[in-house]
């Protein structure tokens, strides 16, 4: 009973963080008009929160290793809440910024900290539990695309701000029924240089690919992103060699294993994000489907990841999470593979985005498992972070990538549609080719796995 | 005396024979630059093919241009880009992608290429610019005159073929022989033909409207 009762809460906050985290997407191709600031100046939007989701990731896996998961989980909730009563009240732009990074750094805890406590409760059915964290969120993230552009069209921003607040803080609420599963807590030091150079890294890698968009790399408005992100990442690097307790452990990445599952978190990351960041825009380009519609669309792919985010889970706790990843980027790869190779335009849209739907669905719980079991006993919280920060960087990085292709298009052309596909198909092939990597990591996780096994028959 | 008689007759035989031939190969080259150094204002239906790597793309568009430098396009075919709009103005250039909401102004510059310039002699022709371009390649004209359907209204029409030949593309032009009109326009890169440029119907300096070329604020 009282396991079921800690399920339900873990499925209800991951269910009512993704919405919170979504709902707002809406308003994102329309910033300039909403908020009457400049796109340069609206973007930001977008950026703090990637950067304070990002932060969040290296910070709140060490936290939660030390005070535990329970607060760390609670505050997290708490603090996305917060954010978006922020942002819903806020007087002018400035405030809502405010609010959305507030909002990335608790969103940046409800994700890895509920896959760690499924992970340390449920035992032999953490696969499963883990699972159906990914689907309620999933469901979530559907959920809120659907609900979000209703509540702006009705209403108005902040109507979306507060509807979300109002999910969060229930959100919040349920928090409490989470019980504390970790056992032995680690002492607290926190990185705090490396932590602040690493989003500051992120932030100059942002910047960087976004003026690249629109300048030459020699531009003025370029290329000291790049020193930038030179210096930080070194900087990023001193500072962990140095830490007592540093907040990526580079320690980690001595085992082989934990590198492969890293790799397959990255690509898979950027598959994720790649897949689902363009999908509703390709259909509208493709299909010359309306925004509504377009949105809509997207409805196959998300039931086909919510169904296999749940079914992994079993197939992780029964064949082994090796196994269950091999399929997730093998089944990505494929879908992107179709969307691309199809002629008829409508099934190329359909069947690829519904089987790269069941790849991604697929991905979260065995990259988690894998990586909270190579991390070791007692470092499942900062190992279960380190992997969902692997996959937000590939979040960050491919639809980074991606945008900067299509920014590339000829829009003066009089075939500049045909040119906007052409720049999709790249986009699309770009995210095939970052799965066959993936999948190459999961093919040598899954060659370990078997060795492993002779030597133990 | 008998020789210089010969002569005589022989250069009027040629100059009889040769004359009509001549001209025939000369009047649609002068007709045509005549007609696009006089134009004021030129609007068509137009059907343009692209042609690509084992795939083509086909649009449709209504095109108003008033040279030098005005041009407006709204595409009416296929669903997937109707209402897409195209205004250059000067040296400012607009576009709106209705199925994206999504506007692009863009600054053209001397050296940036300008978007009609995929239309090839047509864009030449309403630009004031076909003298230029004849000059450029080396032409070559038809013997015979060929008839052409405009789809648009469905009129029989006579036309004289060019062939304009450049370095690494050729163009072949379709003119009409009523107002030495471009109305059709294939154009090969080697061998290959990549764009095919159909006008459905059109008229030459008719009236405009300035309201057709306003850029909106962006």
């Amino acid at each position: 009973m009282r396991t079921r009762r800690v399920l339900l809460a873990l499925l209800g906050t991951n269910f009512l963080s993704a919405m919170g985290i979504t709902i707002v997407v809406p308003l994102i191709s329309n910033l300039e008009q909403i908020f009457g600031v400049s796109s340069a100046y609206g973007i930001w939007i977008i950026t703090l929160f990637m950067l304070s989701y990002a932060m969040g990731m290296a910070l709140i896996g060490r936290l939660s290793d030390a005070i535990g998961r329970r607060p760390v989980y609670i505050a997290s909730m708490g603090v996305f809440a917060l954010g978006l009563l922020v942002s819903a009240v806020a007087p002018q732009f400035g405030w809502v910024l405010v609010g959305r990074f507030l909002q990335g750094l608790g969103a940046s805890g409800s994700l890895p900290i509920a896959q760690t406590i499924a992970y340390e409760h449920f035992g032999k059915r953490k696969g499963l539990a883990m699972g159906g964290i990914t689907a309620a969120f999933g469901i979530g993230v559907v959920a809120a695309i659907n609900l979000g552009g209703g509540i702006y069209q009705a209403f108005d921003w902040r109507a979306v701000f507060y509807v979300t607040f109002a999910l969060s803080f229930l959100g919040w609420g349920l928090s409490f029924a989470i019980p504390e599963t970790l056992k032995q807590r680690r002492p607290l030091s926190l990185d705090v240089g490396g932590i602040l150079t690493f989003g500051a890294a992120i932030a100059a890698f942002m910047m960087l690919f976004r003026g690249l968009s629109g300048s030459s790399f020699m531009d003025a408005s370029v290329w000291p992103y790049a020193v930038a992100l030179a210096a930080l990442a070194g900087a990023f690097l001193v500072f962990e060699r140095r830490a007592a307790e540093p907040a990526i452990d580079l320690d980690l990445f001595k085992a082989p294993a934990f590198v492969a599952v890293i790799g397959a978190a990255v690509t898979g990351g950027v598959g994720m994000f790649v897949f689902q960041t363009f999908l509703p825009s390709f259909a509208q380009i493709s299909l010359g489907y309306t925004v509504a519609q377009a949105s809509y669309s997207i409805n196959l792919m998300a039931a086909t990841m919510v169904i296999t985010a749940g079914a992994t889970g079993a197939l992780s706790d029964r064949f082994g999470p090796e196994r269950a990843l091999a399929f997730s980027l093998a089944t990505t790869t494929l879908g992107f593979l179709l969307i691309t190779t199809i002629s008829h335009p409508t099934w190329a849209y359909y069947v690829g985005s519904a089987i790269a739907g069941a790849g991604l669905g697929s991905l979260m719980t065995p990259i988690n498992v894998i990586g909270m079991r190579e991390g070791g006993q007692g470092r499942e919280g900062i190992s279960s972070g380190i992997v969902s920060l692997s996959r937000t960087l590939g979040g960050i990085i491919g639809p980074t990538i991606a945008g900067f292709v299509l920014a590339q298009t000829d829009f003066s052309s009089l075939f500049a549609l045909d040119n906007l596909l052409r720049a999709y198909t790249r986009i699309y092939r770009f995210g095939m080719w970052v799965g066959v990597i993936g999948f190459g990591f999961a093919l040598v996780l899954l060659i370990r796995s078997f060795r492993k096994r002779e030597v133990h028959a | 005396m008998h020789s210089t008689r010969r002569l005589l007759v022989i250069m009027l035989i040629v100059t009889a024979t040769a004359g009509p031939a001549l001209g025939q190969m000369s009047d649609p080259l002068d007709a045509v630059c005549e007609a696009s150094r006089n134009l004021t204002a030129y609007s068509a239906a137009i059907r343009m093919t692209q042609h690509q790597a084992g795939s083509q793309s086909v649009i449709e568009f209504e095109f108003d241009f008033v040279p030098p430098d005005r041009m407006r396009i709204v595409y009416t075919a296929p669903g997937t880009v109707e209402g897409q709009t195209m205004i250059l103005n000067a040296d400012r250039f607009y576009t709106y992608i209705p199925n994206l909401h999504r506007s692009v102004w863009k600054d053209v510059g001397e050296d940036a290429s300008n978007p009609g310039e995929e239309m090839g002699f047509l864009f030449d022709f309403v630009t004031q610019a076909a003298a230029e371009a004849l000059e450029l390649a080396d032409v070559s004209v038809a013997e015979s005159t060929e008839s052409f359907v405009l789809e648009g209204t469905d009129e029989m029409i006579e036309v004289d073929a060019l062939t304009l030949q450049t370095s690494g593309e050729q163009q072949i032009v379709q003119l009409s022989v009523l107002d030495a009109a471009p109305v059709a326009i294939a154009i090969y890169v080697g061998e290959r033909l990549v764009m095919e440029i159909r006008v459905l119907d059109y008229l030459i300096n008719a009236t405009y409207d300035e309201a057709w070329f306003a850029i909106p604020e962006q």
